[in-house]
């Protein structure tokens, strides 16, 4: 963990934005909430399915090694409500996604921020109105 | 448009489960008065809570995310010996990966569908009201044309429930479950004994509150009394509910590709 820590930007700013509770269905217990990151790569797969949205990319770490990384997010529906669309994201595009990476190390994540190449951020809403 | 295209599904589909033109004259004022509408200014009528309601973890006071109150009644050994096999992902006892009966894509049941953070749409007809869930494309019937529940039910994952206005809050009155839904997503579990009482209120217009009951001595030497939980209506463009199935095939994937590496464990 340790090591993805240090091989990908910590976004500090980031613990303050985004310190609102995600409710996932199924828990965030393998996820450390406590430290967020962000990580920047390309797009290999963007699964819009029930009950939760995965994003998969390729990053380079700072040796130029190319680290696969899967990411969980809401339900389409919930995304949805927060601005989202089954085209937000395509295969091929640059993201920068903040994410709470799992506790086991392995280059997984539960999606707080996504920003596209344009700058446009997709978030994952709560109460606004 | 979309939201107009819903609103006729929406009543074309409940006209062919009612089969009562009377009802849909009834109803549609109340349809385009709350679910589809942004005039948040106008005062709501107490006993009307049709719409789409959402929860929110920060709406101000809200009750714990999850579970019916942060404390639960003690447990009898039975449900103790239940309630020490399960692995949840929330709660005291969370766990990445677990035994969660949700992950099979069990159906969640009364009362655990409330506590999603998915929204559900309140369909209110003469007789009967309506709750649609976008969790699991989930419905349940609260029946409010004064019969009791029947003798010798057979038990079901939602119950049988029964319905009255005590004042201008709305008492939900379920019994008849069988035990095979956890109760919240802690893993408390409840019995085919269980007696639950929900309490509903529109607070104001935007705004409904729900306080839990569950009698159930076979799982609790008390009465567990909930929290009082906040729902917002769901008004304009995010007044939208999808077709939220639980795939088998889909969630054993997201299991393997990410439920299990983040927990830790090995793929299937």
């Amino acid at each position: 963990m340790k090591k993805y820590r240090l091989n990908f930007l910590i976004s500090v700013a980031a613990l303050v934005l985004i310190s609102v509770p995600v409710l996932a269905h199924h828990g965030n217990a393998s996820y450390d909430n406590d430290h967020p990151i962000t990580i920047k790569g390309t797009i290999t797969e963007f699964a819009w399915s029930n009950p939760h949205v995965q994003i998969y990319l390729d990053v380079k770490d700072d040796k130029g090694k190319v680290v696969h990384w899967s990411v969980e997010t809401l339900s389409p529906g919930k995304l949805v409500r927060a601005g989202w669309s089954k085209d937000s994201v395509k295969v091929a595009d640059q993201v920068s996604i903040t994410l709470i990476p799992a506790k086991s190390g392995a280059p997984v994540g539960f999606l707080h921020k996504l920003v596209l190449a344009n700058g446009e951020e997709l978030g994952l809403r709560e109460l606004e109105n | 448009m979309r939201i107009r295209m819903m609103t006729i599904a929406w009543v074309a589909s409940l006209a062919a489960l009612l089969d009562s033109s009377v009802l849909i004259h009834a109803q549609m004022p109340s349809q385009q008065s709350s679910s589809a509408s942004n005039n948040s200014s106008a005062p709501a009528d107490p006993h009307d809570l049709s719409g789409m309601w959402e929860f929110f973890a920060n709406i101000p006071g809200q009750g714990i995310y999850a579970t019916p109150s942060k404390e639960h009644p003690p447990m009898t050994p039975w449900a103790k010996a239940k309630y020490d096999e399960a692995k949840p992902g929330y709660g005291p006892k969370a766990q990445g990966g677990g035994n969660d009966p949700i992950l099979k894509c069990n159906p969640t049941g009364i009362p655990r569908i409330l506590f999603f953070p998915q929204p559900f749409e309140i369909f209110q007809s003469p007789e009967r009201v309506f709750m649609f869930f976008e969790r699991d494309h989930a419905w349940r019937q609260i029946w409010t044309d004064g019969r009791t529940h029947p003798k010798d039910l057979e038990p079901t994952w939602m119950g049988d429930s029964i319905g009255k206005w005590d004042g201008d809050t709305f008492v939900v009155d379920t019994v008849g479950f069988n035990d095979k839904s956890w109760l919240d997503f802690y893993g408390d579990p409840h019995s085919e004994e269980m007696h639950l009482i929900e309490r509903y209120k529109r607070v104001d217009r935007n705004t409904m509150s729900l306080q839990l009951v569950v009698e159930d001595p076979k799982a609790y030497t008390a009465t567990w009394v909930g929290d009082i939980k906040s729902y917002k209506l769901l008004t304009g463009k995010k007044a939208y509910m999808e077709e939220l199935f639980c795939i088998p095939e889909e969630e054993d994937a997201f299991t393997n590709r990410i439920r299990m590496p983040a927990a830790g464990q090995s793929p299937k």
